[in-house]
């Protein structure tokens, strides 16, 4: 699969440049930041839920994706295989907060409500932050399958070249990520009949 | 499906986290199932609370992934140059890599002596007669394969700091500081006036080296790492060798990119921290291995500005049978294993020499942008991406170009294609890429009519020749190559290429025993051309090949084909007045070699050009006429007087001569009986030296044939 954009070098094409001059940083690299960073950003932040970690998880992915550009197959997208990095660094980050027994928060994606907010946006804002809690409740591994899914629109197969498994494996984690979000909306009253 | 599966399944279906079947059997529930329609909507609006948390990648963060890669980058150490002995194939000694040839099949390295004695490669299985070169050294103007070796642009340097180092360390302990650059003086250090250590610096080094060589030392390498040992790496006759030799005190330290320790005209120099050690060295009495014993002086050296490199050279033990061939930019070695694949070593992976097999290769070549490429008949692979070497196509032909790049021809589902690797390290594929976007083919035979002295071969691909004239067809075109002259035809309606290119494949472009005349057969038609001082005239025969029909065609004496249908054998002759066709009546037929035997008028007869030769008389409409390959007789099976039997009549066939004569050359003629359930159209057939007749696949009867008697 290629990744075209209009008038514009495919991921592939810049990868392949990138890798004809290993010696130096060229703009081809800038340019393939540019156009992923902002999506393997917010992916982070939907896995960290730090700002900063996601900041730090950003310059090591892309740190590491250059120095791994070689391996990069050209036949598949590069969107999967960043994102496949940037999910390593995130749960090697995750790791190692559990080691260090760190507290987590979300406070990147919290907002305070507005006064202008009425009554019934305030209502939706607290649903909607019940459902960013569920979200946030799964574990990294599953969150981020659904995050890759649902937020970033990425089809079953990138999915699965993101998470190097099969296409079956990826839509059975799909699956079962899916059951346990729906386990927290149900904890969280957010569905009126409990899926489980 | 029931509602408790359907409502546990809303979830996953949202993240198309569901088989196909079970998103087929939830849809069917939900158009049945309101209370489950509900929740799937209550589901659906939850989960489009959700949103993507729209955040931009901070502008800082470029910034500093930026510097980290630079720093990486800066921080890369160049890589260490090892030093690998090259040795004669035939003769096992060493060899000078500019002065070497290599075979141009296999590329074993051997003197040009030795491989002119030897009459061809002296590697095991290889009779290779042609031997090839660097570039750099060949002299030629296309030399094949070409060999970009990097040690070759060394050499000079590398033998330019030997002597500088050799002059600098004599003059320097003999106080002459204004000998350096001073030709007499380089010419004539005397060794013998160098003062001896107190202990013999290498004594130790002997015995081992005793016991590790049966070969002689080619090169030396030096550990600086702090460890106290040099390496002795030596070129035996089982392959190259290394061990360790203890320096104790002495502390010799490599600095990048310097030949610290050679060995030449019988002294040993290393750079060591104190200085440039210079040691004697003389040969031993029982082998031509040089042996080095011990008479060191230390030469104070102006300190170095290079910096050390934190890397860790290893010395490279090649394994029995491995061959070294060259070494890139990043310190890869390659070698030649037995198996004719190239095996690459990696310095810089974890520390070790992992290495890498690729396809066997003929050549080696590197490129500015370090990239090695190599070919071997008809693959040719780049190790680009360092140690995954990548297949990129298959090479049917290869040709050095004058830049120093590469053309080759490949060969994909059928059609030819060309592709280019660039003395840049630029890798071009397909028609645009080369020769004002003529098709491969095509390219090929410019580059033959360019280069013919040189590169004239035949090529694998559809082709004939005409004594000098050359034809051949690529996708498009039919091409004409006469006395260095390229004469392309323009396909037309009467020539339709992809008929004339099928029929080419099938090996119907017929020879002429007239210069410059061929004919192209396709499944409809003849064509005949003529080719006069390269110019190419067309003109279509009005010949129209029935369907189901045969064509026998021959160029003898004469040019002709005979197109057989199932009722008349029709003769094109193209030379002189019976051009054109002539009705013959043609039952039965056989075709044995390139001769067409038929009865024609109650005779055998057959034809040699255009002329027709009656074989034998009397023989039937009705006559079964095979071949007895076995033996090379003709069977001719007809009926009797007798109504039970039928004759069976052998004639032996000369070998090599076709069928000129069968009168006179009846072997036997006996009569069979006539197998129950036969008739006249029966099959008939010769195999495993008997003569079968079958009716409706049923086996009648199997006669085994009399031997043959002459």
């Amino acid at each position: 699969m290629r990744d075209t954009q209009s008038d514009e070098p495919a991921d592939q094409d810049l990868v392949a440049l990138c890798r004809e001059q290993r010696d130096q940083l060229t703009e081809n690299f800038e340019q393939l930041y540019r156009r992923h960073s902002d999506a393997v950003f917010s992916f982070l932040i939907s896995l960290l839920r730090n700002r900063e970690k996601a900041e730090d998880a950003l310059q090591e992915a892309f740190f590491r994706a250059y120095n791994a550009l070689d391996r990069f197959d050209p036949e598949r997208a590069f969107r999967p295989w960043i994102f496949r990095i940037a999910r390593n660094v995130a749960m090697d980050q995750l790791r190692q907060e559990k080691k260090n027994h760190a507290v987590v928060t979300s406070e990147a994606t919290k907002e305070a409500p507005s006064k202008e907010d009425t009554v019934s946006t305030v209502s939706r804002r607290e649903r909607k932050e019940l459902v960013q809690d569920a979200l946030d409740a799964l574990p990294a591994e599953e969150r981020s399958v659904l995050v890759m899914k649902h937020f970033h629109g990425m089809t079953v197969k990138q999915i699965a070249e993101s998470l190097s498994c099969s296409l079956r494996t990826a839509k059975y984690r799909l699956k079962g990520a899916a059951l346990l979000l729906g386990t927290e909306l149900s904890r969280r009253d957010i569905t009126s009949v409990e899926v489980v | 499906m029931n509602c408790e599966q359907a409502r546990s399944g809303l979830l996953p279906a949202n993240f198309d986290g569901l088989e196909d079947e079970e998103s087929q059997a939830l849809e069917t529930h939900l158009s049945t199932c309101p209370a489950c329609k509900t929740l799937d909507s209550e589901v659906s609006s939850a989960l489009s609370l959700l949103e993507r948390p729209a955040m931009k990648a901070p502008e800082a963060a470029w910034d500093k992934i930026k510097n980290r890669i630079h720093e990486d980058i800066a921080r890369k150490p160049s890589a260490p140059a090892l030093k690998i002995a090259v040795s004669c194939t035939y003769c096992k000694g060493q060899l000078e890599r500019a002065e070497s040839v290599f075979c141009g099949s296999c590329l074993a390295p051997h003197h040009p002596g030795c491989f002119e004695e030897y009459g061809r490669c002296s590697n095991l299985g290889c009779a290779e007669t042609r031997t090839v070169k660097p570039l750099e050294t060949a002299g030629q103007r296309f030399p094949m394969p070409a060999i970009q070796a990097k040690a070759t642009e060394r050499k000079p340097r590398r033998r330019a700091k030997l002597v500088a180092a050799l002059v600098l360390g004599a003059g320097t302990a003999f106080g002459m500081a204004a000998m350096v650059g001073d030709p007499q003086k380089q010419n004539s250090v005397d060794i013998a006036q160098v003062a001896p250590l107190a202990r013999p610096l290498l004594k130790k080094a002997r015995t081992q080296y005793r016991q590790v060589l049966d070969g002689r030392v080619s090169e030396v390498t030096v550990d600086r790492d702090g460890d106290p040992w040099f390496g002795l790496s030596a070129q035996g006759a089982r392959g190259l060798k290394s061990f360790k030799a203890s320096f104790k005190d002495a502390m010799a330290r490599k600095r990048d990119g310097q030949d610290d320790l050679v060995i030449e005209n019988g002294l040993l120099a290393i750079h060591g921290d104190d200085g440039l050690l210079v040691a004697q060295t003389q040969q031993d009495e029982e082998s031509s291995y040089a042996v080095i014993d011990g008479q060191v002086k230390t030469v104070p050296l102006p300190p170095s500005t290079k910096k050390a490199s934190t890397l860790d050279p290893k010395i490279l033990d090649l394994p029995d049978g491995e061959t070294f061939l060259d070494q890139d930019k990043y310190g890869r070695v390659y070698a030649r294993a037995l198996n004719k694949q190239i095996v690459v070593y990696d310095p810089w992976a974890a520390g070790r020499y992992p290495k890498a097999l690729v396809e066997a290769t003929a050549g080696l070549s590197f490129r500015n942008s370090g990239q090695a490429l190599l070919f071997w008949g008809n693959q040719a692979s780049t190790l680009k991406s360092r140690l995954d070497p990548k297949p990129l196509a298959k090479m049917t032909e290869v040709f050095p170009l004058k830049d120093g790049g590469l053309f080759f021809l490949y060969k994909d589902s059928g059609k030819h294609y060309n592709g280019r690797f660039g003395a840049d390290g630029t890798y071009s594929a397909g028609a645009e890429a080369i020769l004002a976007g003529k098709s491969g083919y095509s390219s090929a035979l410019e580059l033959l009519s360019s280069h013919r002295s040189i590169l004239l071969k035949e090529l694998d691909c559809t082709k004939r020749s005409f004594g000098k004239i050359k034809l051949a067809v690529d996708e498009e075109k039919l091409w004409v190559l006469d006395g260095g002259k390229l004469t392309c035809l323009t396909p037309t309606e009467a020539l339709p290429v992809r008929a004339e290119k099928r029929a080419l494949k099938n090996n119907v472009l017929f020879p002429s025993p007239y210069d410059g005349v061929f004919i192209i057969r396709d499944d409809q038609s003849l064509y005949h051309f003529t080719v006069e001082a390269g110019a190419v005239t067309e003109s279509k025969v009005d010949v129209t090949i029935p369907e189901n029909s045969a064509v026998f065609s021959g160029a003898k004496e004469q040019l002709w084909h005979s197109i057989l249908t199932d009722k008349d054998l029709n003769k094109c002759n193209w030379q002189g007045q019976n051009r054109g066709l002539l009705g013959v009546e043609a039952f039965p037929k056989i075709s044995i070699g390139d001769t067409l035997l038929a009865v024609k008028e109650n005779a055998l007869v057959t034809w040699d050009g255009a002329w027709e030769t009656q074989l034998l008389p009397g023989v039937a409409k009705t006559s079964h006429i095979l071949h007895d390959k076995k033996s090379n007789r003709l069977v001719i099976l007809s009926l009797s007087d007798d109504p039970g039997s039928i004759r069976m009549t052998l004639f032996n066939l000369t070998v090599g001569t076709g069928v000129k004569k069968l009168a006179g050359a009846v072997d036997w003629s006996v009569l069979i009986p006539f197998p129950s359930g036969a008739n006249a159209l029966s099959t008939s057939f010769v195999a495993e030296g008997k003569l079968w007749i079958e009716e409706n696949g049923k086996t009648l009867k199997a006669i085994s044939l009399p031997p043959r008697t002459n």
